[in-house]
Parts: structure tokens; sequence; C-alpha cells
């Protein structure tokens, strides 16, 4: 008894001191999800780390696009969902009630499963976010969408047709358009909600590239239910199972040797 | 580090603002439909102390300009009950008919060319509908049945019975069309063919919607008002025949409320009607949602 | 065997009568309408004020007032509708006063249209001074169309993909600026078509202008908004009901139903066209 208190204590020490070395720059406490009278999301507590790539991973239906959907709080347009515990972004939590939604989704960017650009030209997408930021000077609109188009990989490929429709762009290239189109507003975090399940692995493999170089500037969150994709790029990985949060660390760690079993089953592909 | 993210006190409040704004927009259906019960019983009701209620629902005669003057809408309600019964038994066989033929029988590409065909029947303004039948069915029906007069009941209900279809058959192709492929499946797998599943499986798991196009379409029919003004002859009498001419509540509004004074007796009593004609229109849409409310829960 | 296929045959054969009778019965009026009134249709029809009593000449003011009549009740809707449909798809939640909004635009859809020319004789006519009038006569037509372009619009707000919603929030747009600078602008269309019905439905109405805008016969064009008109439908009743001459009225009754008809039906047919083209052409 007496030893196993002394060494929890030791634990807690040991994180607090791991938490000051760490930058963490997100930070999901003890948070709960329901959609309507399902608990997609139990009991979760996790940290992403700032400039690190931190993938969630899971077989589908486990809550993971719930999960990450709540860091921007998009969870909040689907009526009947209700949230329970915090998340702190950069200490403060996103979920009190003085908190500014818009505000926080300018500061955490997301890409979707499925690209979405606007019907618009391949301008207007990347501009819409500056216009709704209240940039009008045209020049620095300019510049921002050549600079955000060159980060997205994407500039070389469109430059000489920012007027044409989005539309008629290829699936990857609708995909980095999305991924411009958030940088644009300059957010701190992105998420990527799933951001190649449907491209064709060419692309795929472009977007992947993509987001090793991104987390110089950001800190980055992607649900996948590629086991392979998490492994390649991401730095942290979460393991979520029927909205549980089963296991939690470092990309090799978790990849090689895993704490659970049920997590070696998932990896190893026995089931999902 | 980071931006303040807390309390945008200015955005929040001018979110608020246009939500609020557009709130009451969308109140302004029902304010109108409250003005509309608001108005009929403000200038209806007032004829009540003049006649009481059983004098005016029973009283077999309207003779609005007599001295003393007969409030008795009886030969006014049923003669609106008369023709819209009769415009029933004509649009209910023909527009549950062409709704099956639509969804079930026809070709696709006729398809496209017959649903639109039956909206565009219920775009003919009824004042047209009126006009046709003075001009061409009234002759008709006189001839035909070798009547002193073509304007009566029959002309009204043969006219009301088609301007009925096309609410009848849009839908109820609708309910037939939406009958769990399922279901049919099933059908065909016990041996059935086509003409016995529509019949014995498909047209009976839409009969909820089916019975909501039918009560919609009486509520067209009831509330219809120039063309039975036109052509269902005008007597207010109590109609006994589909050969005689009846006059309808809404025909009796229409007719004589361009000749009453404001505030008469008569005004009053023409208003009294129309809260009849509502009250009247009111359960029938009433009825209808209940019944679709119905028909969805038992389909899930 | 051989009877059951026989009953089909019969079965499916009575259900195609059925909707061949239909579609006659459609052909029918149209035909009488277009072969009799396209006889007295001319340039000076369409062009000319009646004369003699109504029994020549033309009938363009009642084209007019059926224009302003239709114009005026389509100002008023349009808005009002919008931003109901906007309140209904985009703002509210599910809930008692929703369930409440709707039944209010059901039944007002289910209204017989002698009633709302009564509300708009007690209401506008009356109670706000308006007079007979271009005015009273739109705003009742107006709250008449209204659950159409309710309808019509919160169809067309629906088809808008969620997905553009939430790219436009995760942008940190406002829920303001998101339905104004990216769901409108893909709605607009849709709307408009579904606004087209209205207005088609709005210029073949009779009964609730009866009371409130209408004249069988005036001297000068309306001038203003609180001018009494004459209107196509009203136009074509009265020739039919009123007058002294049937022998010179009825073909010119025929000549206005023509035109009604196809002011109506054309109006809606465009409507019908440009949605299955806009259908089609749409990508998301």
């Amino acid at each position: 008894m007496v030893i196993e208190i002394q060494n929890s204590k030791f634990k807690i020490k040991n994180e607090k001191e791991e938490k000051i070395e760490k930058d963490i720059r997100i930070s999901i406490r003890d948070l709960n999800i329901w959609y309507a009278n399902t608990r997609a999301v139990k009991d979760v507590s996790l940290d992403i780390e700032k400039n690190k790539v931190t993938a969630i991973i899971g077989p589908s239906g486990c809550g993971k696009s719930t999960l990450i959907r709540a860091v921007n709080r998009m969870n909040d347009i689907i009526p009947g969902v209700k949230v329970k515990g915090e998340i702190l972004l950069d200490g403060e939590n996103i979920y009190d009630e003085d908190v500014d939604v818009v505000t926080i989704r300018r500061m955490v960017g997301m890409v979707f499963q499925r690209s979405n650009p606007f019907p618009k030209s391949i301008f207007e997408n990347v501009a819409y976010g500056l216009k709704i930021n209240g940039f009008l000077r045209k020049k620095e609109i300019a510049e921002r969408i050549e600079q955000s188009l060159k980060d997205a990989a994407l500039w070389d490929e469109v430059k000489d047709r920012l007027g044409d429709s989005a539309l008629d762009l290829s699936g990857g290239q609708q995909q980095r358009l999305c991924i411009a189109r958030a940088l644009a507003v300059e957010p701190e975090v992105v998420l990527f909600d799933e951001p190649c399940s449907a491209l064709d692995p060419v692309a795929t493999a472009r977007i992947e590239e993509l987001i090793q170089e991104l987390k110089e500037k950001y800190t980055i969150v992607i649900v996948t239910h590629n086991m392979q994709q998490a492994a390649r790029i991401s730095d942290f990985c979460a393991f979520l199972m029927l909205g549980e949060l089963i296991e939690f660390d470092k990309t090799d760690k978790i990849f090689t040797t895993p704490s659970k079993k049920v997590t070696e089953d998932y990896i190893t592909g026995r089931f999902g | 580090m980071g931006k303040p993210i807390r309390c945008f006190m200015k955005r929040t409040r001018k979110e608020n603002l246009i939500r609020r704004l557009f709130c009451l927009f969308s109140l302004f259906s029902i304010v109108f439909l409250l003005g509309i019960v608001i108005v009929l019983f403000k200038e209806g009701l007032p004829i009540f102390k003049v006649i009481s209620f059983g004098k005016f629902f029973f009283g077999k005669f309207w003779y609005p300009v007599y001295e003393p003057p007969d409030f008795g809408i009886l030969p006014l309600l049923l003669g609106s009950l008369w023709v819209t019964a009769g415009a029933l038994i004509i649009a209910v066989p023909l527009g549950v008919a062409s709704a099956v033929y639509i969804s079930e029988v026809a070709h696709p590409k006729i398809k496209g060319f017959i649903k639109p065909a039956i909206e565009l029947l219920a775009g003919v303004p009824s004042v047209v509908y009126g006009f046709f039948g003075m001009v061409v069915v009234a002759p008709l029906v006189q001839e035909f049945f070798g009547l002193p007069v073509g304007l009566n009941a029959l002309t009204a209900a043969i006219l009301l019975g088609v301007m009925a279809i096309p609410t009848i058959t849009s839908i109820s192709e609708d309910a037939i069309s939406s009958v769990p492929k399922s279901f049919k499946e099933a059908s065909y797998a016990l041996g059935a063919n086509r003409w016995e599943t529509t019949v014995k499986v498909t047209v009976p798991s839409a009969a909820g919607g089916i019975s909501t196009a039918i009560i919609l379409g009486m509520g067209r029919a009831i509330g219809e008002t120039m063309t039975v003004l036109m052509v269902a002859g005008g007597a207010a009498v109590i109609p006994r025949s589909f050969f005689q001419p009846v006059r309808t509540m809404t025909a009796t509004i229409a007719a004589e409320m361009g000749e009453t004074v404001v505030g008469s007796e008569h005004f009053h009593a023409l208003f009294a009607i129309a809260l009849v004609l509502f009250a009247l229109t009111l359960s029938l849409n009433i009825g209808a949602d209940v019944l679709t409310q119905k028909f969805r829960k038992r389909l899930r | 065997m051989d009877i059951r296929k026989t009953k089909e045959f019969i079965g499916f054969g009575v259900l195609k009568l059925a909707a061949v009778i239909v579609l006659l019965a459609l052909f029918t009026i149209l035909y009488f309408v277009a072969v009799r009134g396209i006889k007295v249709i001319n340039w000076e029809f369409l062009t000319q004020m009646p004369r003699s009593g109504m029994t020549a000449g033309g009938i363009l003011p009642a084209i007019l007032g059926t224009f302003y009549l239709t114009i005026c009740a389509i100002c008023f809707a349009l808005p009002l509708g919008v931003a109901a449909a906007i309140y209904l798809t985009e703002y509210a939640k599910q809930g008692r006063l929703v369930r409440i909004i709707r039944i209010g635009i059901n039944n007002l859809a289910g209204v017989p249209s002698v009633v709302f020319g009564l509300f708009g004789l007690a209401v506008f006519v009356k109670f706000c001074g308006f007079g007979i009038s271009i005015l009273s006569g739109g705003l009742t037509l107006g709250i008449l169309i209204l659950p159409t372009i309710i309808r019509a619009s919160e169809e067309a707000l629906m088809v808008v993909p969620r997905s553009f919603r939430e790219a436009s929030l995760a942008l940190g747009a406002t829920k303001w600026q998101t339905i104004s600078k990216v769901v409108l602008p893909n709605a607009v269309s849709g709307m408009l078509t579904g606004s087209i019905l209205g207005i088609g439905r709005a210029a073949g109405e009779t009964a609730p202008i009866l009371f409130t805008a209408v004249t069988f016969y005036s001297v000068r064009l309306p001038r203003s908004v609180f001018s009494e008109v004459q209107a196509l439908p009203y136009h074509i009743y009265a020739l039919m009901t009123e007058g002294t001459h049937p022998e010179a009225q009825i073909p010119i009754a025929y000549g206005a139903a023509l035109v009604l008809v196809s002011l109506v039906l054309g109006i809606d047919l465009i409507a019908i066209i440009i949605r299955n083209r806009f259908r089609r052409r749409k990508k998301w």
C-alpha cells in the first residue's frame, strides 16, 4: 500500500515536471459528449503539444470525429449535442460561458473529410476567411492568398487560373485548396478530420507530406482510420474505442510496444 | 500569448439582434392567421345579437335584403357540402388512379411529362375554370340531361372536381412513391404480379397519405369561390338534386359583400359565414396534419 | 394464370384511362381558350382602353392592373417569406415555437381565398384606410402567397449542403456572415423559382381582390398605389356576369382568358423549366 501511494505521488510529480518541459497547446480534461442520449465520448483526457502532429485513431464510430470537432466547437451546430468537461486552449477553457466561439474557430482551423470548397473562384475561396475577418486592402489579401496557397503546396498548379471555379479542380487539389483556405486566417491549431479518406494514393501522399511541413508553423491534430497514415505522419497517437481513450503515447511506442492488448489487436489488424 | 478569447459583447449582441429580427419575421404567418381569426370573430359575432345560433345554422331561408331579413345559412352550408361531395365523387377516383398510374405504371419519360402537366392544371386560375364552365360545360350539361338551365350543382361539381384533382394526385403520388421498396419486393417474392402488388400492398400502405390528399382536396373544393360563383346557378335553396342551381357559402360572400353597407346586419352575417367556412377548412387542415403525422410514425 | 394476367392488363388500363382523362381535361380547357381567344387578340386588343361600355376595344387597364397588383404582392411577400424561411431553416431549434409557426404557415395556406378578401377589406381597406386600391389588394394577395414563398425558400435553403456552412463557420465566420455570404447566394436561384410560382398564383386570384382592389370599369389608368384598378381575372368574371351584351362580351372574355392563362401558365412554366435546369446543373 505504502509503496503504491508513494509511487503514484512520484508519478504525479513526474507528470507535472514533464508538463513544464513540454509546450502544451491544447489540454482536454474529462471530456464527455452526448448525441441525444448516446455518449459518444467518455471521460477523455489528453494533452496536445505545440508544433507536433497528434493523430487520433480507432475503429469507425469510436467518437474520433466527435472528439476533434469538439476542439473548435463545431459540435455546437449539431442539434442535441451536449458537452461536459473542459478543453483548455493555451490554458483557457473554450467551453466557458463567456467565450466567443467565433474567435475560437479563427484560432483553431479545420479541414474536413470531404473537400468542401465554396462554389466560387479559387481566389474567392481563400479570400473568404480574410474578408470576414476584416481584411480589406487588396494588396494584403493577394499576398496572404499567395502565401497560403504556397503553404498548401498548391500555388504552382493554380497561380495562372485563380479566377477559375474551385469546383473544376481535382479532388486532391480541392482538399489542398481547403487547407490553404484554413491557413489564410493564420490559425494556431489546424484540425484535420480524415482529410484523405476521399482521395487517391498520390493525392494522399501529397497531403501527408504537406502536413509534415505544416507542423513547423502549426499545431496539428488529425483524425484518421488509416493506421499506416498515423504511423507515417504523427508524433503522438491516441487510440479511441467506443468513445473511450484506450491509450495515448508517442506514436512509435504505440506502434511498437503498445501497453494494452486491445491497442495491439487493433494495430495488427485483428479487428476494425 | 494567444488572442483574448472571451466576451465579444458587440459581436454577440449584433448576432442576437439579427436572430431576433428573423424570428420576428417568421412570426408574421401566425400574426396574419390570428388577424384573420380576430377579424372574423369581431365582424361575424355581432350577427348573433340579432339572430340565435340555431336560427343562423338551421334557418332554411337566406333572404338578407328582405324586410325583415332572413339569415339562415342552412341552404348555403348544404350547397357547399353538396357541391363538394359531387366534386369528390369525380376527383377521388380520377385523382388517386392517376397518382397510382404515375408512380407505379408510367414509363419515366411519360411521368416526366404528366407530372408537370398536372402541376400546370393546378395553376389555371379559378376564374378561367368558371369561364370555361359557363361557355362550354354548362351548355353541354343542359343539353345532355335536357335541363332548363346548365348552371347547376352538377356543372359546379364537375369543374370543382377537375380543380381538386391536382391536389389529390400530387400528394397521393408522393405518398405512394414513398412506400418502401422492401414492401413491394416481399410481395413479388411471394409470386404476386405487379397489379396484385399495387392493389394489395402499395396502395394500402400509402392509405394514410392518400387520405391526407383527399382531405386537402376537399378543403380546396369547399373554399373555392369564383368557379362556383359563376357556374353553380346561385339559388339559395336547400338542394334536392344535382340538376338544381345551388349557392355555396363562398359564392354568397363574394356575390353580396360588394353590395352591403359596412357594419350592417347583412355585413356581419357574411363575416359569420366566413367564420363557419374558416372553421371548416381549418379543421380539415388540422385533420390532414394529424393524419400525416400518424402515417409517418407508422411507416417508421 | 391467364385470369391474373388479364386482371393486371385491365387494371393498369383503367389507371391509364384515368390519367388520360385528367390530361384531356387540362388540354380541353387550354384548347378552347386558346382557339377562341386567339381570334380576338391583336395588338390593339392588348394596348387599347375598353370602349362602348365594355363591348369593344382592348383590355390594357386590366393587364396593367394585374401587373401592378402582382408586383405589390411580391414586394410585400418576398422579403417576409425569405426572412421567415431563413429563421426556420438556419436559426430555429426544434421546439414549441417552430411547431406553432409551422402550424401557422400550414393553416394560412389552407384558408379559402375569399376569406383573405374579407380580411383585406376589414384591415387594409377599412382599418388602415387604404381604400379600394392597388395597395390593399396587393397586400391581401401578398398574405395569400406568403406560405408558398416560405415553403419554396425553405426548400431552396435546405438544398445548400451543410458542408458549406461548416466550412464557413470553421473559418471563424459568424452565423450571419455564413448565411449572407455563403448560404443565401447559393439558395437564391431556388428561392426565385419558388417565388415565381407564387407570382403566378397572385396574378390569377380573383376573390381576394374582389372587395379590396378592383373595379369593373375605370376611365383612367391607375395613377398611384391608392387608385382602384381593373384586373384580368376580375375582368373576365365581370364580362361574364355583368353588362348587357353577352354576345359582344364573351369574345372579349375569351381574349382576356387567353391572356391571363398564358401569363399565369407562362410564369409557371418558366419556373418549372428553370428549376429542372438548376437541378441538373448543380454539382454539389
